[in-house]
């Protein structure tokens, strides 16, 4: 193993994951919902009408996160080298493992 | 304000934390995920800051036993380990694996415009139909039985 020290960026990630935190502090401590985005995505599938309004609001200002630092920054590099066909899989296996896992990356990580 | 005023907001920050972090550039989180080849563990980090902060919130959270707005707080009770959970999280890190991205980040790469993520998102969202699905037919199967 090989550490990568010309793109490693200890202190974006941290200040980042500060930011992530406090994303789930606010939903925690304000609304009682825990910030795992898989379930929250999943959780529309219920179709449960009054469970809705506030996954929506949450999925909605995630999209929106790119839009709204574009109005005072330019985006950082992002960088995709995978197929459409190999997304598509991955996309696939992450939506059925992450709901029988009960969680992705931020749930199970953070909370 | 309404949770969804609430949520909105969450999700705003939750978005610009992974943009900050990186963690929405899948050829980093693939060159965290690879530890073979030359290794940034770059990320590793993102996940110290986010806990740092969700301790702190979950404590609160614990000891209050509602939120500040004085609502009922909804905390996952279960710490069972089945092999539902395993195989779920064996196969999400798979997925994770192959394309770098995980629900979050696609979601704010759709945000982006970008159709690498567009296709993710729908194919993750059409494999969460699928779970609801196959539960479905699992809830309906069993009580017919009995």
């Amino acid at each position: 193993m090989i550490i990568d020290w010309t793109h490693f960026t200890p202190g974006s990630a941290l200040a980042g994951g500060m930011v992530i935190g406090i994303a789930t502090a606010v939903l925690l401590l304000l609304a009682g919902r825990i910030a795992g985005i898989s379930g929250i995505v999943g959780g529309l599938f219920k179709l449960r009408g009054d469970d809705m309004g506030w996954r929506i609001a949450f999925v909605s200002g995630l999209i929106m996160a790119p839009l709204v630092w574009q109005l005072f920054s330019e985006l950082p590099l992002i960088q995709i080298d995978t197929g459409y066909g190999l997304l598509a899989l991955a996309g696939l296996i992450v939506g059925v493992g992450t709901r029988y896992g009960s969680g992705c990356t931020s749930g199970h990580g953070v909370c | 304000m309404s949770i969804i005023v609430i949520a909105l907001i969450s999700g705003l920050i939750f978005g610009i934390g992974l943009i900050l972090s990186e963690m929405a550039n899948p050829a980093k989180v693939l060159s965290f995920l690879d530890m073979t080849g030359s290794w940034d563990p770059s990320l590793a980090f993102v996940m110290l800051g986010a806990i740092s902060i969700g301790v702190i919130a979950f404590n609160l959270a614990r000891r209050r036993g509602q939120t500040y707005l004085g609502t009922s707080i909804n905390l996952p009770t279960s710490r069972v380990i089945d092999r539902r959970l395993v195989f779920g999280s064996l196969a999400f890190g798979i997925g994770w694996g192959i394309a770098g991205i995980c629900p979050g980040p696609g979601l704010v790469l759709v945000g982006t415009g970008s159709l690498h993520g567009i296709v993710f998102v729908v194919a993750m969202l059409i494999g969460m139909g699928i779970f609801e699905l196959l539960e479905r037919y699992r809830a309906n199967h069993s009580t017919s039985n009995k």
